[in-house]
């Protein structure tokens, strides 16, 4: 009984807490709302503590990294209306430590806090790069666009690796920068092929030019080729479908048959004209000629059966063959075209690589 | 003769007589085989075989047509039931025209003698006939067939023949200026069938022929 009791307490706790991490988002938005809300009233002494708890460690409820940069900039431009810099420029680090994409847009902030920020830029140094949007690149007119970001000048290289066949990295950007960025990628590797399908990972790597502190950061991107529907060529003209290019002249067999008349005749002339009361007589040389009447008759067949060609057959396959050659051009013309279109589909990739 | 002669010049164009003649020599050499039943005598068969030499003119009259002037001699030598060998000594004269490129009409006359130690037989005989040349396509190459049948052959001392037909059949090739033939020949003659004087003779003839033409352009 005592068991029972302890079980249902359990279950029912755990069907308390379910909802619990979907409130506790919902909490953090609705204290950092509440908190904006103070902010743009000027009601800052309400404000400065609802965003000090949210970035206290003390904070119970789940804050995810956009909220607690809010947190962190709101508070800092917070700081600056109230006359503490210092701090505000702390926080202002704190924000750009965690998204350098952090930045202070002129219609919202004064130049106050705009100059605070810009303090605490060179106080932290971090890159980034945003998550790779998805689109449909044609590369013969269009880029593939990564955005990255130092959070103050620095040495950058923005680098493309393949992680499958273990291809090397090659790079897309290698230079100064500060702030944002925009690289285009026209699709195509260094040796200038259009690039394969697969899982890719877009390396961040800076090297700070004030603090001497490289920070890097990485996105993984997925590449596929959009599958082009080819045409398949035709096949080679087989033997079926072309004419005969050779063949033994008419009248072959005729020629054996002239030669079985010859052999007949003279077999007639000693056989059926013969009186068979002298019984018979010059067979043999009946036999003789008939032997030579098929000799000739085969003779002739040999003769008329020889592989001769026939022009006008060679000219029609000729022309055949052409066309089809000419029919599988065009094919491998039109293929080539699609292929050349090259449309590659970008999309962010879930994870992390290897 | 007289009467062959005659078709002869009624089968032959009067055009063609003016055209330029074409001469052919012929040469040739026969194995003869000759029988003969005689049952009014009632000696049984008598073969006798020989060997014939033979020779001959034939001139070209028009485009399509030939008289020929042939002679042959030689002996039969006597074999089974004859006792004496006979000399053979023959003539013709031969008229074809040609009624299309493989198809002659023949005529002639053959006047024929037998003669022996004790008696010569003389034989005429006027005859008419057909003859086709089946061309092979071996080129030169051709097959030759007769038939002619002889309705006024005349024998001495004997009464005419009731069965006188004779047939032939042969291989030729030419080449150039030259003809070689091969031909195989059988003469049948029944003489009063049915009769006491019943009497039969047969010849065969296997015939190698040579012939030359001398006044026309080869044949390539």
């Amino acid at each position: 009984m005592r068991h029972r009791a302890v079980a249902a307490g359990l279950v029912l706790a755990a069907c308390l807490s379910a909802p619990h991490a979907v409130a506790a988002q919902d909490s953090s938005a609705a204290v950092l709302q509440r908190a904006r809300s103070y902010y743009e009233g000027l009601d800052l002494e309400r404000a400065l503590p609802l965003l000090r708890q949210v970035v206290s460690p003390q904070w119970p409820y789940e804050i995810t990294t956009a909220q607690r940069v809010e947190a962190y900039k709101y508070l800092a431009a917070a700081l600056v209306l109230v006359g503490q810099p210092d701090s505000a420029v702390s926080y202002f680090a704190a924000a750009l430590a965690r998204d350098p994409f952090t930045d202070l847009d002129p219609r919202e902030f004064t130049p106050a806090q705009r100059s605070a920020f810009a303090a605490a830029r060179p106080r932290v140094f971090a890159v980034a790069a945003r998550p790779v949007a998805e689109a449909r690149v044609d590369v013969r007119s269009e880029r593939i666009r990564f955005v990255v970001a130092t959070t103050h000048r620095a040495a950058l290289q923005v680098l493309l690796r393949p992680l499958e066949d273990g291809a090397a990295a090659f790079p897309v950007f290698r230079g100064e920068n500060e702030g944002e960025r925009e690289i285009a990628w026209d699709g195509l590797t260094p040796e200038g092929r259009l690039v394969g399908p697969g899982r890719y990972a877009l390396l961040v790597v800076g090297r700070s030019r004030v603090l001497e502190r490289t920070d890097s950061a990485r996105v993984y991107f997925l590449v596929a080729r959009e599958a082009a529907t080819l045409e398949d060529t035709l096949p080679d003209l087989r033997r079926g479908a072309l004419l005969a290019e050779h063949a033994g002249a008419p009248g072959a067999t005729r020629e054996l048959a002239k030669g079985l008349i010859i052999a007949a005749g003279a077999l007639l002339a000693s056989s059926a004209v013969v009186n068979r009361e002298l019984g018979g007589g010059g067979r043999s040389g009946a036999r003789v000629v008939a032997g030579l009447g098929v000799l000739a008759g085969t003779a002739g067949f040999l003769t008329l059966s020889r592989r001769h060609d026939i022009p006008a057959n060679i000219q029609a396959n000729l022309q055949r063959q052409a066309e089809r050659r000419a029919a599988n051009q065009a094919i491998e013309q039109r293929n080539a075209d699609r292929l050349a279109r090259a449309v590659l589909i970008v999309s962010p990739a879930a994870g992390v690589g290897p | 003769m007289r009467a062959a002669a005659a078709l002869v010049l009624l089968l032959v164009p009067a055009a063609g007589l003016a055209q330029t003649p074409r001469v052919v020599l012929t040469g040739s050499l026969a194995a003869a085989e000759h029988r003969v039943e005689d049952r009014g005598v009632g000696g049984g068969v008598e073969i006798s075989d020989g060997t014939l030499f033979g020779s001959g003119v034939r001139v070209s009259v028009g485009s399509r047509g030939t008289i020929a002037v042939s002679g042959r001699t030689g002996v039969l030598h006597p074999q089974r039931g004859a006792t004496l060998p006979r000399d053979v000594a023959e003539l013709g004269l031969d008229g074809t025209l040609m009624l299309h490129p493989w198809f002659d009409v023949i005529a002639g006359v053959r006047v024929r003698s037998y003669t022996t130690m004790l008696a010569r037989q003389r034989w005429t005989m006027p005859y008419l006939g057909a003859a086709a040349r089946v061309p092979f396509a071996v080129q030169g190459l051709r097959g030759l067939l007769d038939i002619t049948v002889h309705p006024f052959a005349g024998v001495s001392g004997l009464t005419r023949p009731e069965v006188a037909i004779s047939t032939g059949a042969g291989v030729a090739y030419a080449r150039g200026r030259l003809d070689v033939q091969l031909g195989y020949a059988f003469e049948r003659y029944d003489f009063a069938r049915g009769t006491v004087a019943e009497r039969f003779e047969q010849l065969s003839v296997l015939t190698l022929q040579v012939q030359v033409r001398a006044l026309e352009r080869p044949v390539p």
